[in-house]
């Protein structure tokens, strides 16, 4: 045997398979331990044989990422109450020009020269760039055959400057053809042009341009209000079309049968030219066919894609998303998780855990009991941290910074929810992998129908109840406001407070004790864990996602959902969601109750050093907070 | 020869080292796009569900046959167990004893009379095809606190029905419910509150929802907040009647507290054909087996390791 040739043999064998694993890897959202409930097929989708022909039908998995993609290709699902940065913009740039002077040529029958009033409005070399007439003979002037014929809109382009003076060519008039159809009323003109008066307005437009293949460049201008300029690194956003040849436009196979969105995205952009490329995705040319919005005529005549005409409006979708993506990943990825299920690398090492943003439910809001958080809640949690976890202050970001985060934990915890939700749907359906025969032909069938006729309206209904309960939860009237502005901080009220903590009508104590330790006697009772109907092996307080939760401390004086007046106001008039605090607001106890039980809570960390100094709070946050 | 080959072996894997190396990395360098998921990509409408809050049914669908319904009896399969209470009447260590354990609290995990089984959730999953969607009852469904115990212990909601909850103990209570598809209800119900505090499902459940007082953790009941009439709870003698069904054969869920220990249907599909102007009737069985008593019944003897806090 050849001992010598082994290495290379190994070497052979391990080569391309070392290689195979250095593909480029996937950032991925990481799909819920509940995922495992279901069966394989109901996961990872399956091919229906009932009509003879196998018909792929989309699992969950499939679902999840068709419809809010992975951290580094997010989906734009729009009926989503996310605010996934939005920016609107117009092919082509103006450079508005009011002609001085104007000139005709003797040499040229379709060319002309004009001066404009201020030359440094014009760009340095204003070659190649259209002129859009917004008054005067030429605006809206049309080029006709002399024999008759459809009408076209007459193109004038800069072909050359000198000191001042634009050269302008009348682009698509051929003088011995055609005739020229100004503003003024049907003057045609066959030896020259008449110079334009010295009003006459114009914007210099950079045209569009096609680069070939699958690229365009476009020069863009603001169109909306929502985006002065682009983020530094635009690469990726989504582009929706409003209007021109490609609004609707989609891809055809050439062989004929399916469709596909064609869909452009930022390829790059020049910020000194303010040229974006565009790029259409996902495109193959060899089997594909982009069908336009244009007509019929006109079709077949480019080769690639052909340009969008100049004032054609587009959308860029996604900045405000990736930008929060990008921060998250920074900032709040190591222990939230990468999908937000709060089990991030550094979870293991907290207590309390993360939270696990996938349910929805977010502890501390201003909200009533019955909603969830406000866009408010999330940003104050974030700027002043949690005091008493490991939940920092985010003061130092910036304004921006922080929506982006807001909304990119919001997108998280609305993916979780329609996962959470639809994998509930599809156990309580009775397809449960537990008690699932993949080789019971009658019961694959059943999931079959199931997952192509039923999941993916089930799927849109829980997307809506995200977007019906996110949407409420910002509204006003979800909103708590105290009744009536806080009694003053005085011995009468703190004691008043003090008798109700003790008291049987609100029964503070059963869960923070009588000294308020947090130690009341609920915390050694034993509870039923209400997702399996079983009691929990350790006794205490559960929160919504199964662990142990403390009554708080209340002698420390650090109070989780902030310590101002109103914080601990709502706290007891909503409780706090996902944990064990109930609601006491508007059934239990009235307002003056409240803000007795208030004044007397936030005077707990004083009482052992025989009264110590009066808590004062900042009442002009309060009066601010409780308008 | 064989340090020779291991040599050899050394040699390349050091050479193909470095090919390795920039092989792999790039995971920051992702490119990074978004998509639009746009109409056209949506899938595209298929056969109308109709679980949906507020979509109206179809009315041509309703059928020419006409209306019956179905009553019958949930029979247990053997002698019912009788399950000691929760609380024994008088026992001083029971929380608020002066209230809570005035009288015996029931385990009503199984209950009825007669071979019947009581508090069992009988419903259509989905209204029937074909059903002209009503308007909820105005009327709110009253839910009660007494002696430390829910009643009703198996309420039928409405989805936005009123569901007023009560309390006619001189403490107060904590009702908490645990739907899936509306957000949970945790509030305080005062003492002795005759007027109530009212809250609603806005969203029909496929399974009865657990609800609990965090004060008192023994309090159970279930509430099955539906988009549709058709659904009945078992009485105390197991009987049970459904009125104005479709005629047509329909599958019910029949669910209960103590199928196989944590809730559960007792089947998924019973088969019920519906005759015009005509009331079936129809038994279910409860096989004996079915019911186990206590969830951690052998699963989970509390040991002490586990009552040391972590």
């Amino acid at each position: 045997m050849n001992v010598r040739g082994l290495p290379f043999i190994a070497l052979g064998i391990l080569l391309p398979a070392l290689l195979a694993g250095c593909g480029r890897p996937e950032a991925q959202f990481v799909f819920s331990k509940q995922m495992d409930q279901l069966p394989a097929d109901a996961r990872q989708g399956m091919n229906d044989t009932s009509s003879g022909q196998p018909v792929r039908i989309k699992g969950l998995e499939e679902l999840l990422v068709e419809s809010f993609g992975t951290p580094n290709r997010i989906v734009v699902w729009d009926k989503l109450p996310v605010d996934f940065g939005k920016s609107t913009w117009e092919v082509s740039s103006g450079w508005p020009a009011v002609v001085g002077e104007s000139r005709e040529l003797e040499d040229g029958k379709n060319e002309f020269e004009i001066r404009v009033r201020d030359a440094s409005e014009l760009p340095d070399d204003p070659r190649d760039t259209f002129i859009h007439w917004q008054a005067g003979p030429f605006a809206g002037a049309l080029v006709q055959g002399k024999t008759g014929g459809d009408p076209r809109p007459a193109e004038f382009r800069v072909v050359g400057h000198d000191d001042g003076w634009l050269r302008v060519r009348a682009e698509n008039f051929d003088a011995s053809a055609d005739r020229l159809v100004l503003n003024t009323g049907a003057v045609e003109v066959e030896e020259a042009f008449p110079a334009p008066p010295p009003a006459a307005a114009f914007l210099l437009e950079s045209p569009p341009r096609a680069i070939g293949g699958d690229v365009l460049e476009v020069a863009v201008n603001s169109a909306g209000p929502e985006a002065e300029d682009l983020p530094d690194d635009p690469a990726g956003l989504a582009v929706e079309w409003l209007g021109g040849i490609y609004a609707g436009s989609h891809l055809e196979m050439l062989k004929g049968g399916e469709t596909a969105p064609a869909r452009f995205r930022v390829a790059g952009y020049d910020r000194d030219t303010k040229r974006l490329r565009l790029q259409l995705g996902e495109f193959d040319p060899d089997r594909q066919s982009i069908v336009m919005n244009i007509p019929k005529a006109a079709e077949g005549e480019s080769k690639g894609l052909p340009a969008p005409e100049p004032g054609v409006k587009f959308a860029l979708w996604g900045n405000r998303l990736q930008e929060g993506k990008q921060l998250y990943a920074v900032h709040c990825m190591h222990c939230h998780g990468v999908s937000g299920d709060g089990n991030g690398p550094t979870a293991e090492y907290l207590d309390p855990l993360p939270r696990d943003y996938r349910h929805g439910i977010f502890k501390f809001t201003s909200t009533r009991s019955s909603e969830r958080a406000r866009r408010d809640d999330l940003r104050r949690t974030v700027l002043q941290g949690i005091p008493g976890t490991n939940m920092p202050s985010f003061l130092l970001l910036e304004e921006g910074e922080l929506d982006a985060i807001i909304e990119y934990v919001l997108f998280l915890a609305m993916r979780g929810e329609v996962e959470r939700l639809q994998i509930k749907d599809i156990v309580t359906r009775g397809f449960k992998k537990a008690d699932f025969d993949p080789n019971d032909q009658a019961k694959l069938q059943e999931l079959a129908d199931y997952l192509r006729d039923e999941v993916p309206q089930e799927f849109e209904l829980n997307a809506e109840i995200a977007t019906e309960e996110w949407t409420r939860s910002g509204e006003e009237v979800s909103l708590v406001v105290p009744g009536k502005p806080r009694t003053p901080d005085s011995l009468e009220s703190r004691q008043r407070g003090r008798a109700l903590f003790l008291s049987a009508k609100a029964k503070c104590t059963d869960c923070h004790g009588v000294e308020g330790l947090g130690n009341g006697p609920q915390t050694e009772d034993f509870e039923d864990d209400p997702a399996t109907g079983k009691k929990f092996d350790e006794p205490g307080l559960h929160d919504e996602w199964g662990h142990i939760v403390q009554p708080r401390n209340l002698t420390r004086g650090m109070y989780r959902g902030g310590r101002r007046p109103i914080d601990i106001y709502r706290r007891v008039y909503s409780g706090i969601k996902g944990a064990k605090m109930p609601a006491f607001g508007g059934t239990a106890l009235n307002d003056d109750e409240i803000w007795d039980v208030v004044n007397y809570v936030l005077n707990i960390p004083y009482e052992q050093s025989g009264g110590g100094p009066v808590h004062e709070p900042r009442r002009e946050s309060v009066a601010a907070t409780a308008r | 020869m064989r340090t020779h080959s291991l040599c050899v072996i050394a040699a390349a894997a050091f050479a193909a080292a470095p090919l390795l190396l920039t092989g792999c990395g790039g995971g920051a360098s992702e490119p990074r796009t978004v998509t639009l998921k746009s109409k056209e990509t949506s899938t595209p409408p298929g056969p109308e569900v109709v679980n949906d809050v507020g979509k109206p049914g179809t009315p041509e669908a309703v059928p020419a046959g006409g209306f019956g319904g179905w009553k019958g009896q949930v029979v247990f399969g053997g002698a019912l167990p009788q399950l000691p209470p929760l609380i024994k009447q008088g026992d001083a260590t029971a929380k608020d004893p002066a209230v809570c354990a005035a009288m015996a609290v029931p385990n009503q995990k199984l209950v009825g009379e007669g071979g019947g089984v009581a508090n069992v959730f009988i419903y259509l999953a989905r209204p029937p095809a074909g059903w002209q969607r009503d308007a909820a009852p105005t009327e709110p469904a009253v839910f009660d606190q007494r002696g430390c115990v829910f009643l009703p212990h198996a309420l039928l909601v409405r989805v936005n029905q009123d569901v007023r909850v009560l309390s006619d103990d001189p403490i107060p209570h904590n009702t908490h419910t645990y739907p899936v598809k509306s957000t949970a209800f945790n509030t305080v119900i005062k003492a002795g509150d005759r007027e109530g505090t009212t809250f609603k499902y806005p969203r029909a459940e496929a399974e009865p929802v657990s609800v609990k007082c965090d004060f008192h953790t023994w309090m159970q009941a279930y509430h099955l907040p539906l988009d549709h009439p058709f659904a009945a709870v078992s009485a105390e003698d197991g009987t049970f009647e459904i009125q104005g069904l479709p005629a047509g054969t329909h599958e019910f869920s029949i669910w209960h507290e103590g199928v196989d220990g944590a809730g559960g249907y007792l089947e998924r599909k019973f088969k019920v054909a519906i005759q015009a102007d005509q009331t079936v009737e129809q038994n279910i069985d409860y096989p004996a087996g079915r019911f186990v008593a206590d969830a951690d019944d052998g699963a989970s003897a509390v040991t002490l390791s586990s009552l040391i806090r972590k």
